[in-house]
């Protein structure tokens, strides 16, 4: 177990420097410069090559290259062009506020998807199971920019109330917290739900086939012990996966539902970033990002196995 | 036309009943804000063509005769009328801003989004009023050599910096020569290039000399960008004031949380009495407009900026004020004047007589803007009534016999405009069916802000759609763009009327020949049309009925907040 995640973490070593030549060459290949960006079109050539040689990006390419990557290999991700910070503080605080974000929508979408989903496959045909997918499907085809906007209206005009602007973290005052994060959490966990509810349904209707199922039964076991038991635990394989991917991609920035909800999360950050050009924070937040990927997908394998005890590494 | 000239008079009127309000220190100031006054009919003791047509500066402020020039009466007050007795002090003003600034150095960025908040935090040595005429502010009065090049400004006394620190000479002069030096990388740095030496003889007095006369100098000292910094701050900072406040405006820095929110507090020791009104403003950052509509109504937010589409979604809703006012910045169309077929004046004679403005007026700005020259309307003593020139009336005939006469005929061309400016790909695409008429395809080409800046400043497009800032003062408006050296002449444009114009405008100390100097300038580039000037579009703003004394500047500053005040 100990050798496996060893050997998982080191073969992230070259895939996290894939991602970093990738992104470097990606981001200084793009035409648009960040000191003429940065002074605006009414700066001089000169004031342009100064700000330029400041930040060193008069040297050629490879060098900065391994200038920088030299840096992140000692944890050092630099400073943004823009704003003259520290960008592994800006990183992690924006990283903060996505992962709120990812986790309060991660659990509203697992309360609402498991017991529909289950309830759907054990009526299978019935009109329950036909009004849950169609739910589903719903909460699948809205996208989520609307939802954001149409509950933000709804909540303005109908109930004349609207959660406090700014983001406050759950750490910090969770009452304050939840009130700011729980129309952005529902916006962005509904089509999760669905996505979830869909697999739970699916899988657990193939699981619900097997012999030991008929088994339990027969040994005249309640259908909930049966499905929540026996039933639902072996068909959560395939929806850990798509949990594992859920949770990898929500954790990247949710770029319009951070700007509806005036949240400065990773989204907001990392596009601001592209469109100023500033260079060591899209490389960092892009490195940043494809390390959390990497262990999230870690950490779902590592669930399989308690899962799944069958499974061992 | 008669829609023009509704929409022009219009414009005047709001112009006129906003200057009617902000100048008039002595009449008892209405407890309504000033723009809000402008559907009713303007004061007859305004001109009403004070808008359209520049009248002599009625201050002695830019007048460089030598004569020692003290600032007129009740001008003490930079941006407008002084708080009204009837409004009660303190309160909170919560502003909903669309955008962050990387920072909040004065000297750093030109950022609107920056401006809107360092603006308020620090003084400089004169303020703009609303119609960008410098005023005292922290200069009470100050005198001009006869030979333009010397200016002895006097300070105010008993002026502290935020950290409690006095305010004197030596700061103004560290302060220039912190823009100027290149280490800095200062936005402003061309706007003191001119300075040949500064002296500071005591606390209270500044000597700033000119290598040659340059009358622009005046208006300079009034950019945000030119905030009086405090020396020991810059240097505990590392040289950079992104993150700290060094000023000694109306308002100080109290928090500061990039993208989320930025709170400034009254400054208790402000030396304008009973300047600011509020005790804090709050900025939170909230990029989605419906967001921001949607907090406005709900009191959340009691101040923001709108779209053309979000103030008519508001503009009758009467539990919110949505106002409108005139800018210094104007879209335009510009040409390539080394590319085929665009080199020949007679081409771009012809896509100017095309180029139906008034269509891009009324479809692309749904009628929030108007007519422009080189320099926009709202720098009232500058400006030349754009409705002189032939080139501005849409004549098909004549332009096809102009493309006959270059030999020219179907061309094939790009146009290019920012993709993420719906209005800018709007007029691309009204333009490009306006001159297909004239035998002229030009494909509109999108491109992202980095790609289209960089093409801007490699002069690698061939038609351009864009918006400029003019600046406050003619220098920048002409020069900057048209002039053969100007830092954003991208067009490889070059007339030597024009520079010589430039060059000789720049020196005179008369304020009356600087002014006919840039009135043939302007009617130069537009005759020559390596840009078509389209149209100088309006801002929008949103705010609670109960914030009264707001006035919008042209230069999209809110300084109108310090003396804004919120009734019960």
């Amino acid at each position: 177990m100990t050798q496996y995640v060893l050997r998982r973490v080191v073969a992230m070593v070259p895939v996290l420097f894939g991602i970093s030549l990738l992104v470097f060459s990606l981001v200084h290949l793009i035409p648009g410069d960040v000191a003429q960006i940065l002074l605006g079109t009414q700066a001089t050539d000169q004031q342009i090559e100064t700000l330029r040689r400041t930040y060193g990006l008069d040297r050629p390419l490879p060098i900065q290259y391994l200038d920088w990557l030299s840096h992140i290999i000692q944890g050092d991700f630099g400073v943004s062009f823009r704003t003259s910070r520290p960008v592994l503080p800006d990183l992690v605080s924006r990283f903060g506020v996505t992962v709120q974000l990812t986790l309060l929508s991660m659990l509203i979408a697992l309360v609402v998807a498991v017991p529909l989903g289950v309830a759907s496959a054990a009526n299978r045909g019935r009109g329950s199971d036909a009004v849950a997918r169609v739910v589903a499907l719903l909460g699948l085809s809205v996208p989520n920019f609307w939802l954001g906007t149409m509950l933000i209206l709804f909540v303005s005009l109908v109930l004349h109330w609207l959660p406090p602007v700014g983001f406050v973290s759950l750490l910090d005052n969770p009452w304050l917290g939840l009130q700011t994060l729980i129309l952005p959490s529902l916006a962005l966990g509904t089509a999760v739900a669905a996505f979830i509810m869909r697999m739970v349904r699916s899988s657990l209707l193939e699981v619900l086939r097997q012999d030991y199922i008929r088994t339990a039964h027969a040994k005249g076991l309640r259908e909930g012990v049966v499905l929540y038991r026996h039933a639902l635990k072996n068909a959560f394989i395939p929806v850990l996966t798509v949990i594992g991917v859920q949770v990898g991609y929500l954790l990247g920035g949710a770029v319009i539902i951070e700007s509806i909800f005036s949240l400065p999360g990773m989204g907001r950050f990392l596009l601001d970033s592209i469109n100023s050009r500033d260079y060591s924070i899209v490389q960092g937040g892009v490195l940043f990002i494809a390390l959390t990927f990497s262990v999230v997908n870690l950490s779902v394998d590592l669930v399989y196995g308690w899962l799944d005890p069958r499974i061992r590494y | 036309m008669s829609n023009m000239r509704l929409l022009l008079a219009c414009n005047a009127i709001l112009l006129a009943t906003i200057l009617a309000c902000s100048r008039a220190p002595e009449a008892p100031p209405t407890p309504t804000a000033p723009a809000a006054a402008a559907a009713k009919p303007a004061q007859p003791t305004v001109p009403a063509a004070a808008a359209a047509a520049p009248t002599t500066p009625a201050t002695s402020a830019a007048k460089p005769s030598g004569a020692p020039t003290t600032a007129p009466a009740g001008a003490a007050t930079p941006s407008g009328a002084p708080a009204a007795a009837s409004v009660p002090k303190g309160g909170e003003i919560v502003v909903g801003k669309d955008q962050e600034g990387p920072g909040l150095d004065p000297a750093k960025n030109p950022a609107s989004a920056a401006i809107r908040i360092f603006d308020l935090m620090y003084s400089r040595l004169t303020r703009l009023d609303t119609q960008m005429r410098p005023q005292p502010d922290l200069a009470e009065k100050w005198e001009i050599s006869p030979d333009g090049k010397t200016y002895t400004f006097h300070l105010r006394p008993n002026v502290n910096f935020h950290n409690g620190r006095a305010l004197t000479s030596t700061d103004v002069k560290y302060t220039y020569e912190r823009i100027i030096d290149p280490a800095t990388a200062s936005i402003a740095k061309s706007f003191f290039d001119p300075i040949d030496k500064i002296d500071a003889p005591d606390p209270q007095t500044v000597m700033i000399t000119l290598k040659t006369a340059y009358t622009p100098f005046l208006v300079n000292t009034a950019a945000s960008w030119a905030g009086i910094v405090a020396k020991e701050l810059v240097d505990a900072n590392g040289g950079d004031l992104n993150k700290v406040d060094a000023g000694s405006g109306p308002f100080a820095l109290q928090e500061w949380t990039p993208d989320t929110k930025t709170v400034l507090a009254r400054n208790a020791d402000y030396y304008i009495p009973g300047q600011p009104v509020v005790d804090k403003i709050t900025y939170l950052v909230m990029p989605d407009e419906s967001a921001r509509i949607a907090a406005l109504r709900t009191g959340n937010i009691q101040f923001t900026v709108l779209t053309a589409a979000g103030f008519e979604t508001l503009k009758n809703d009467t539990s919110i004020k949505a106002i409108e006012g005139p800018t210094l910045s104007y879209f335009y169309l510009g040409m390539n004047v080394n590319k085929p077929p665009f080199d020949k004046p007679q081409v771009r004679q012809a896509i100017s007589y095309a180029v139906d403005r008034n269509e891009i007026i009324s479809s692309v700005f749904r009628g929030h803007a108007r007519l422009t020259g080189p320099v926009p309307s709202a720098m009232a003593d500058w400006a030349v009534d754009p409705t002189q020139f032939d080139t501005y009336k849409t004549n098909i005939d004549k332009a096809k016999q102009l493309m006959a006469d270059a030999g020219v005929s179907n061309v094939k061309t790009t146009m290019s405009a920012i993709s993420s400016l719906p209005a800018q790909v709007d007029a691309a695409q009204v333009i490009r069916s306006q001159l297909l008429k004239i035998g002229i395809d030009a494909e509109v080409t999108p491109l992202e802000t980095g790609v289209y800046v960089d093409t801007w400043r490699k002069k690698g497009m061939e038609l351009m759609v864009g918006g400029n800032g003019s600046g406050t003062n003619p220098d920048r408006a002409v020069c900057f763009f048209f002039c053969t050296d100007g830092s954003a002449n991208v067009w490889n444009y070059s007339n030597p009327t024009v520079d010589s114009a430039g060059v000789e405008a720049r020196s005179a100390t008369d304020t009356a020949k600087a002014k006919s100097l840039y009135d043939a300038a302007q009617k130069t580039i537009v005759d020559d049309a390596p840009n078509l000037f389209l149209a100088n579009q309006n801002q929008f703003l949103a705010y609670s009925p109960k914030l009264v004394n707001f006035t919008p500047m042209p230069d999209e500053t809110w300084q109108g907040l310090i003396t804004t005040g919120v009734q019960p």
